[in-house]
């Protein structure tokens, strides 16, 4: 399991960047499918109360609790014991049912975009991925 | 209530200097109760040693009376408890505040003037002729309930320091000090013209509390509507430096200090039976009091004057007599007003021409002490400030009594003023080397309230 | 279904005769956190000081718990709290002196909670308040505020005084109140990332009236900045509904739009003839543009 560490220093699941343009629940939701189809979180594994979640990053538990609610409609989490957040037993098989090349798409396309605008060719663009992953 | 009780009691004990003033009043007052019940005074000088007789009679009498005005000090800030509840967004969310803050100043003023009753009737007790203590407690009572209704709008003024309050305080304390002191020789029935006329105090405090954030918001917005602020603000600070520099120091509305001066003495007047040469004493008294709090106003003018200093290229020394200059055109005319009503009183009354003089020479002190002291105040009111501005009005209050009690140009009168003209000399030179050295970051913020 | 904390409708404020609010209509339910945005003078506080009952409205009318906010009474004034913008504590007390004053007119206080706040927050309880730092202050009177645990609670830039750690601290007390879905905070506040990542509701006030008023998920699909290239048609031609911005250049353009929907993309790519790139805004990035 790999955890990352936040800004306090504190190891936390996820990282949530509230400047960026994409919207927090979306950015929560798919750090969890991601990390589900990747194994890196194991079925069964507990996810952190809403409330803790909402307090550590400082966000709106609302945003939380639909993120969860969706996660749970599609299979990716399920209830445990009433209130408890888990993987579920087939999570991992419903978050790659969005094929995580496909998940890839919107990513590659800034990349494509950009490296277009800057007048680089595939194989520079390439490379620097290449230095960028291996870091 | 549970509100009103930590209110009684943060009256009291809010902070440390209170704290121990209550503590030492408290004590006081025991002292001097349970002295005057073992030993009463007035048996004193019979069948005891004379020079403990006179120690005893000292703390018998003086004790309670030290009590009492610990007592009243430590609650001087409870209108500005009440002031931070009843003004402002807290009023709209603390439940039943108002009502809460009421009853407080209630109790308060209740518990305070039982202090002042109980050795008041407790000093007549087994008197060789027969005394209604009762009547007495219930006397006294009602004069220090009413008179601290007045005293304690007096400090409420004095907390909301801008422009007119400045003077309502003290104006209010002279009022209090003065009307009061003829009930206690009134015979006449319980509830005179006096009494009512005192208890508008109390009228005037309740409707503060309950209503005054109200009033004050509209008056505002009323200001605002005429445009008279913009009227003002639009002036030609520009064009004309003095102007500007009046306008800046706060020294702009000279006539307010006037309209302060006449109408408390106008209302002194009106309700105080004295006639006579006692009348005279008493305006005088109050004449100096409030010359020397009108000039006293130049206290505003170190923190604003940090407003100047950033639009010239004056020095702070340059600062200083600038502001001497500003607020001394401004006492002036109280000065004026003060002169003018001495002057009609002594011509009313056909009284000697030195008297005047006297008392145009008092006025003129006092406005000097005042003034200079006020400047001299630059670094916030520490104790050893207050001290001194203590000390320099009592010594005014002293050559005022003096005056009065022998109305000639006495040694005693001649060696006090020539006390005050060192002292003032002195305070000058004060200020400006307080000034020289301005600290703004120890001055008191210009604006309280 | 729980009835809403606030309604208000038809809100309206003059002062004299100048009018800072027109015609306001709007709920607050209980789970939500409003965050209100705008420019200075735009009326922020005059809308949460009607909320409060603090001023009367001068047209229609505004609900608090039921009661009209003018007339709340006492017993429902306890689930209210308020904290100011400046600061209006009694000067000479201490902290403690006045935690207790203010502690002494509710019946429901929480000791731990003020304590662990205080601790937390590092106010220093023995000083006199006349004496602290305005940061100090702004967290004594929110921790005033937050006390009595209301139900409902108003803030007027509650943070403007405060370092970025303390911030951090209030935004996550302000969680907390909000995991608990019987309550609801209302705050205005200049610090656009604050409201982003803590409000469910986003009312921008601009000129007295409602420049947006509604999620904030959907005030941030809504608003996007489209990149359009190689477009084969001119592009002054098409017709982009609700734009807030445009920018030509060869054979394209920038352009920030108001209202959109996902469907839009398709028409609009299939009409230039171009590919479309969708930019997603940051809130700040919003208000800006919904302010040109």
């Amino acid at each position: 399991m790999h955890y990352f560490t936040n800004a306090h220093g504190r190891p936390t699941l996820f990282i949530l960047n509230p400047h960026s343009g994409i919207p927090l629940y979306r950015q929560l939701q798919e750090q969890i499918r991601r990390l589900a189809a990747s194994g890196q979180l194991e079925p069964g594994t507990p996810l952190p109360s809403i409330r803790e979640l909402a307090v550590r990053h400082a966000i709106n538990p609302m945003t939380v609790s639909k993120v969860y609610s969706q996660l749970e409609s599609e299979g990716v989490l399920e209830r445990h014991r009433g209130k408890q957040m888990t993987i579920a037993a087939k999570g991992a098989r419903a978050a790659a049912r969005a094929d995580p090349a496909e998940q890839l798409q919107p990513h590659l396309d800034g990349l494509v975009l950009a490296g277009r605008q800057l007048d680089l060719s595939l194989g520079e663009v390439v490379r620097t991925l290449k230095e960028r992953w291996e870091k | 209530m549970r509100s009103v009780a930590m209110l009684f009691w943060q009256s009291f004990t809010g902070t440390r200097l209170s704290r121990l003033l209550s503590g030492a009043g408290l004590v006081l007052l025991c002292v001097g109760c349970g002295t005057q019940l073992i030993v009463p005074s007035w048996t004193l000088g019979t069948g005891m040693n004379p020079g403990v007789a006179i120690w005893v009679q000292t703390l018998v009498l003086g004790a309670p009376w030290l009590a009492l005005l610990a007592l009243f000090l430590a609650t001087s800030a409870q209108p500005r408890i009440i002031h931070g509840l009843v003004f402002g967004h807290a009023a709209s969310t603390l439940p039943n505040v108002r009502r809460a803050a009421l009853l407080g100043a209630i109790a308060v003023a209740l518990a305070v003037a039982l202090a002042a009753a109980v050795p008041a009737a407790l000093f007549f007790i087994d008197y060789p002729v027969p005394i209604d203590l009762r009547a007495v407690f219930r006397r006294s009572f009602a004069i220090a309930f009413i008179n601290f209704g007045l005293l304690y709008l007096a400090f409420w003024a004095l907390a909301c320091i801008r422009g007119i309050w400045f003077f309502v305080g003290p104006a209010l304390i002279l009022v209090a000090i003065t009307v009061p002191a003829e009930f206690l020789n009134d015979r006449g029935p319980p509830l005179g013209w006096r009494e009512v006329a005192g208890s508008t105090g109390w009228i005037a405090y309740a409707v503060l509390i309950l209503a005054g954030d109200r009033i004050a918001r509209r008056a505002a917005r009323w200001r605002r509507g005429t445009g008279r602020r913009k009227a003002r603000s639009a002036a030609p600070a520009a064009s004309e430096p003095r102007a500007a520099v009046t306008l800046l120091l706060g020294a702009d509305r000279p006539w307010i200090g006037a309209i302060a001066q006449a109408v408390p003495v106008a209302v002194a007047l009106l309700l105080v039976p004295e006639r006579g040469f006692a009348l005279f004493g008493l305006v005088l008294f109050g004449l100096v009091v409030l010359c020397a709090v009108n000039s006293a106003q130049s206290v505003l003018a170190a923190p604003r004057s940090r407003a100047l200093w950033l639009r010239t290229d004056a020095s702070t020394a340059e600062l200083f007599r600038r502001a001497e200059r500003a607020f001394w055109a401004q006492s002036a005319w109280s000065l004026g007003t003060a002169v003018l009503i001495l002057a009609g009183l002594v011509a009313a009354n056909g009284y000697p021409a030195p008297l005047f003089l006297i008392g145009v020479a008092l006025l003129a002190l006092a406005t000097a002490a005042g003034l200079y002291l006020g400047l001299s105040m630059t670094r916030g009111l520490p104790p050893i400030d207050a001290s001194l501005a203590a000390a320099i009005m009592g010594l005014v209050v002293a050559a005022t009594v003096i005056a009065v009690r022998h109305a000639d140009f006495t040694p005693r009168l001649l060696a006090c003023g020539a006390a005050l003209l060192a002292a003032i000399a002195g305070l000058r030179l004060l200020a400006r080397a307080r000034w020289t050295a301005l600290d703004w970051m120890r001055c008191r913020p210009p604006e309280r309230a | 279904m729980t009835e809403p904390y606030v309604v208000a409708r038809g809100l309206g404020k003059a002062f004299d005769t100048r009018p800072v609010l027109e015609n306001l209509s709007f709920a607050v339910e209980p789970g939500d956190i409003v965050g209100v945005l705008g420019e200075n003078g735009a009326g922020k506080t005059t809308l949460l000081e009607l909320i409060l009952g603090y001023t009367p409205p001068s047209s229609g009318t505004v609900s608090v718990f039921g009661h009209e906010s003018r007339r709340l009474p006492g017993a429902e004034k306890r689930r209210l709290g308020f904290v100011p913008q400046v600061d209006e504590l009694v000067g000479h007390l201490t902290g403690a002196a006045h935690i207790a004053l203010i502690r002494a007119f509710y019946t429901a206080w929480d000791d731990e909670l003020v304590a662990r706040l205080v601790r937390k927050w590092g106010i220093d309880e023995t000083a006199r308040v006349a004496t602290m730092s305005v940061g100090q202050r702004q967290k004594l009177s929110i921790v005033l505020a937050l006390g009595h645990r209301p139900d409902l609670l108003l803030l007027d830039e509650p943070v403007a005084s405060l370092d970025p750690l303390a911030r951090r601290h209030f935004l996550e007390e302000i969680v907390e109140i909000a995991t608990d879905e019987d309550r609801a905070v209302v705050f205005s506040s200049h610090i656009v990332s604050d409201v982003e990542r803590l409000a469910n509701r986003i009312w921008i006030v601009r000129d007295g009236a409602f420049l947006w008023a509604g999620d904030a998920d959907v005030l941030r699909t809504s608003v996007v900045r489209l990149h359009l290239r190689g477009c084969t048609v001119p592009v002054d031609r098409l017709a982009l509904p609700d734009m807030l911005r445009f920018e030509p250049y060869a054979n394209g353009c920038t352009a920030v739009l108001r209202d959109w929907q996902d469907e839009m993309e398709t028409e609009i790519a299939r009409e230039s003839g171009g590919t479309l790139e969708l930019e997603r805004l940051t809130l700040e990035d919003i208000f800006l543009e919904l302010h040109r």
